[in-house]
């Protein structure tokens, strides 16, 4: 699913993010990138779904050549792929319904498409009773799930989430990576960054601790 | 191919963004309306103009002063190249000059006295040639046929009403460089306008842009409801102003011109026509557009590059 050769990342003033990462991650396989705060999470997750191009290396996503993508081709890739914030990224003047329509309407899909879609995604992060609610009215917990819907409504092939519990309760964030593992279990790959190692560990999965932009464990 | 729904999307993010702006739309809105009002009123004024030039060649007549003592065979042929020249239903009258004098006599009769003071015959005797122009006459067709005549053998000088039309033809070229300049600082003025209205529309949104390119939306998709509410910023804008020209036109100029005598020889005024209406809205849309257009560039330039 993901292949990293020989990645490295340099930001504008020589901050080095990324050196010389070399990752393969399987289709259908779950994966924790950890570290600590500076060491490059962020910066391995921005490469993959097109945020930033890297300063050399060869990054393949979904047998597509990422790191030479054109602009024009990045939002198709986006569209295989579900992205989850530490900070929810909802729309706060839309409602949980539209929130989660959103990711539909701006790939063009019909009215009743969408509606279809959405519900069915609601109804599985457990949100359906609150579909007219605004963010601001929800939980962390229930904010994060309505994130979760927006980023496997498109039936992503591939899931990322930049610490997707750091801001929840321990007992939150379980439930959260229960519809993260969820959505795995259907076939979906899954790359997680965190910071917490213990508890990456802990899931008994693939996990690639960096440090200073470098592969450590 | 857009999908119906896809562009009702469009159009209602567009209307939202639009109310949203509030006051900045108003200001806009306001600022636009003046610019165009100022343009139409230059085309206006040389519309008009045209009217007055195509009143003046309805009455186009060329005088042509013959020199003194001609022989009658010579004359005889000058109306004959200057039936040549002109076309046949144009009347081509001679005047002696006995009879140019006795005109002359007629017309100051009240003024004895300068009539006494006048010794011998001094005006010359002339042709009055009164041309029934065609649809497609022009000042410059009167012109060449004036010059034409006027190279011929045993003529003194020819009279056609140059300086009205040399001054009528001068001011229009000057109000026609005058607009191309107005226009294009105004175009300018009216594109910057429009441009910073959206960036503060796109400021406001900078969160939901950077969500939708996200999920994967495409530049054109995020564009559309921006380069619509550009559209509708200029398009009220034309509409508004051509509104205001209305209405100055209406009661403004109409009364004035029927109210003053020294406009009675004049056409009767008119208002700028259907196509220039609809040039001007076009165009006012178009900039919106380019306005728009011209914000979102910068607004949504890759971090990739």
């Amino acid at each position: 699913m993901i292949q990293m050769r020989h990645i490295t990342k340099v930001y504008e003033k020589g901050i080095q993010a990324l050196n010389d990462i070399n990752v393969e991650i399987d289709r259908g396989e779950v994966v924790f990138i950890t570290g600590p705060s500076g060491a490059g999470k962020t910066t391995f997750l921005k490469l993959i779904y097109a945020e930033i191009k890297p300063t050399s290396g060869l990054l393949f996503v979904s047998g597509k050549n990422v790191s030479s993508l054109p602009s024009r081709d990045v939002p198709y890739l986006r569209r295989r792929i579900g992205v989850v914030y530490q900070d929810f990224k909802l729309l706060y003047q839309k409602t949980v319904f539209e929130n989660v329509a959103f990711a539909l309407r701006v790939i063009g899909l019909s009215s009743a498409e969408i509606y279809r879609r959405t519900l069915k995604v609601l109804n599985i992060v457990e949100l359906t009773h609150k579909k007219e609610a605004f963010p601001h009215q929800l939980s962390g917990g229930e904010q994060q799930r309505v994130a979760i819907a927006r980023a496997i409504v498109n039936d992503p092939v591939l899931i990322l989430a930049d610490e997707p519990t750091g801001n929840l309760d321990a007992g939150i964030a379980a439930n959260i990576m229960d519809f993260f593992m969820e959505a795995n279990r259907q076939g979906t790959t899954l790359v997680v960054a965190t910071h917490d190692r213990e508890k990456a560990l802990k899931m008994n999965t693939h996990v690639i601790q960096l440090d200073s932009g470098r592969i450590v464990g | 191919m857009i999908h119906p729904q896809t562009l009702g999307y469009f159009c209602k993010e567009a209307m939202i963004n639009f109310k949203r702006a509030g006051a900045m739309t108003y200001a806009s809105i306001g600022v636009i309306t003046v610019t165009l009002f100022i343009m139409g009123i230059f085309l206006l004024l040389i519309v008009n103009l045209r009217l007055v030039q195509d009143a003046l060649i309805k009455k186009a007549s060329i005088i042509v002063y013959l020199k003194d003592n001609l022989p009658i065979e010579t004359v005889q042929s000058i109306q004959t190249n200057i039936s040549r020249q002109v076309n046949q239903a144009s009347q081509i009258v001679y005047i002696s000059k006995q009879d140019a004098l006795e005109g002359f006599k007629k017309e100051l009769s009240q003024y004895e006295d300068i009539l006494a003071g006048v010794s011998g015959n001094p005006l010359p005797a002339y042709f009055e040639i009164k041309l029934t122009p065609s649809k497609i006459f022009s000042w410059e067709r009167l012109k060449n046929i004036a010059i034409a005549i006027e190279k011929m053998e045993g003529i003194e000088g020819v009279n056609y009403g140059q300086k009205a039309v040399e001054v009528i033809g001068a001011i229009t070229d000057v109000l026609r460089m005058f607009i191309i300049g107005i226009g294009f600082i105004l175009g300018l003025a009216t594109l910057i306008i429009i441009s910073n209205t959206i960036e503060l529309a796109l400021f406001a949104r900078q969160e939901e842009i950077e969500i939708m390119k996200l999920v994967g939306a495409t530049p054109w998709f995020i564009r559309c409801p921006y380069l619509l509410e550009g559209m509708i910023h200029g398009l009220i804008s034309g509409i508004l102003s051509l509104g205001l020209l209305w209405l100055i036109y209406h009661f403004g100029l109409l009364k004035t011109f029927a109210a003053n005598p020294i406009f009675l020889f004049l056409p009767q005024i008119k208002f700028i026509s259907w196509q220039m209406m609809g040039s001007l809205i076009i165009s006012s849309g178009f900039l919106g557009c380019l306005g728009s257009l011209l914000s979102l560039h910068y607004f949504l330039r890759s971090n990739r590059e």
